[in-house]
């Protein structure tokens, strides 16, 4: 009976403590026009909750401090224009930054400075194209920068079977490697 | 386990650095030509086991297997693990390069303690040689989470504060690492015993032979 209370309280135990364990973590974020969204998860796409979000500047103060919440999503007004780095803290050393390029004032002013070549998919300043205005386009061209970036991000945070089976081919070759040099300086 | 990069101070970096090459420098001196196999075998599986994440209630763990890779190799449970991990954040951004030496010695030396403290057990049959391969996965988590709790002082956190969060965040890890083990040591014994044999002075198998 007494074991058997044991295993429940080390079973209640075990359920209530912090999932930050030993995982790779990562941070993931983009300026919504003026507004920066933060998405921090571990390895397996596993929200980091109620991690801390520190911001530096270029000169590397801190400029601005957050939480994320239960999806690992913290989202903060931008600081300022320049050029941040954005750090995820979820204790235990498991520490990841990204860096978000500066919001180019010029850039966010008037938008046919973004591909003046381009004349097909950039409309022109005034005419509306296909019932879109400029300031539609621009946002349009947000909303696809965004979605791009973030499943590109993605793709590349997936454990790939090939990279796995690569692993292991090294391993091999390397113990591999070792022993042919051993065995060839004992022949000698 | 995985300290990322950027969290600790140089002369941790660097301490940790000097005893994993000193380690991996024993370790390979030690492995002869049957151990170079087993180790990269156990290599293999040392770097597998920390994609395969357990769910336990709230919280995800991974499978370390550190104290079946010092079980199997003792001293060479060094250059395996150096070797698992190099690839880990080369290829899945495990940890990270310049905190390799700290990972490195954080996972291998509790794999060395609990194989020179444990061995002579493991090859006892029944009851006293599955506690002693439990204890073995058990201990190598315990000793590591200690030791990451060690490494993650300097960074200026509370001794007994980060200890207690970290080996109670990694109590789920021992208890299904020390199963673990005791379920792969008792399949080695009985599909290839060489593998364990080859840190024990006295052959069990002999006996059973005649």
């Amino acid at each position: 009976m007494k074991s058997l209370r044991f295993i429940l309280l080390l079973g209640l135990f075990i359920a209530l403590a912090s999932p930050a364990l030993a995982h790779r973590i990562n941070i993931f974020a983009l300026d919504e026009g003026g507004e920066v969204y933060t998405e921090s998860t571990f390895a397996g796409k596993r929200p980091v909750k109620k991690g801390v979000i520190r911001v530096f500047n270029v000169e590397g103060t801190l400029v601005y401090t957050g939480q994320t919440d239960e999806k690992g999503i913290c989202t903060f007004p931008r600081p300022e224009p320049g050029a941040l780095t954005l750090e995820v803290d979820a204790g235990m050393g498991h520490k990841n930054s990204w860096a978000l390029e500066s919001s180019d004032p010029a850039v966010a002013s008037n938008e046919p400075v973004l591909m003046p070549n381009d004349s097909a998919v950039v409309p022109p300043k005034t005419a509306s194209v296909g019932g879109l205005s400029p300031a539609d386009w621009k946002r349009m061209e947000q909303v696809v920068d965004t979605a791009v970036a973030k499943s590109l991000h993605q793709a590349r945070e997936e454990t790939r079977l090939q990279d796995i089976v690569g692993g292991i081919g090294y391993i091999v070759g390397f113990f591999g490697l070792f022993a042919w040099i051993r065995s060839r300086r004992e022949a000698v | 386990m995985h300290i990322s990069e950027g969290v600790l101070s140089a002369p941790v970096l660097i301490a940790g650095a000097v005893v994993a090459a000193g380690g991996v420098a024993y370790g390979l001196k030690r492995m002869d030509g049957e151990g170079t196999v087993s180790a990269a075998l156990v290599t293999s599986a040392f770097f597998v086991a920390s994609l395969i994440h357990l769910n336990i209630g709230p919280a995800s763990v991974h499978l370390v297997l550190n104290g079946l890779v010092g079980l199997v190799l003792g001293w060479a449970a060094f250059p395996a693990i150096f070797t698992g991990l190099l690839l880990q954040a080369l290829l899945f951004q495990y940890g990270g390069l310049t905190t390799l030496g700290v990972n490195t010695v954080v996972m291998a030396a509790p794999a060395v303690a609990v194989s020179l403290m444990l061995s002579p057990l493991i090859t006892r049959k029944g009851r006293m040689g599955a506690v002693a391969s439990f204890g073995c996965g058990f201990l190598a988590v315990f000793f590591s989470s200690l030791l990451l709790a060690a490494a993650l002082v300097f960074t200026g956190e509370n001794f007994k504060v980060i200890a207690w969060a970290s080996v109670i965040g990694n109590a789920p890890v021992m208890v299904v690492e020390g199963f673990f083990t005791a379920f792969v040591v008792s399949f080695l014994r009985r599909v290839y015993p060489e593998l364990l044999l080859c840190l024990t002075p006295e052959p069990p198998q002999m006996e059973e032979r005649i």
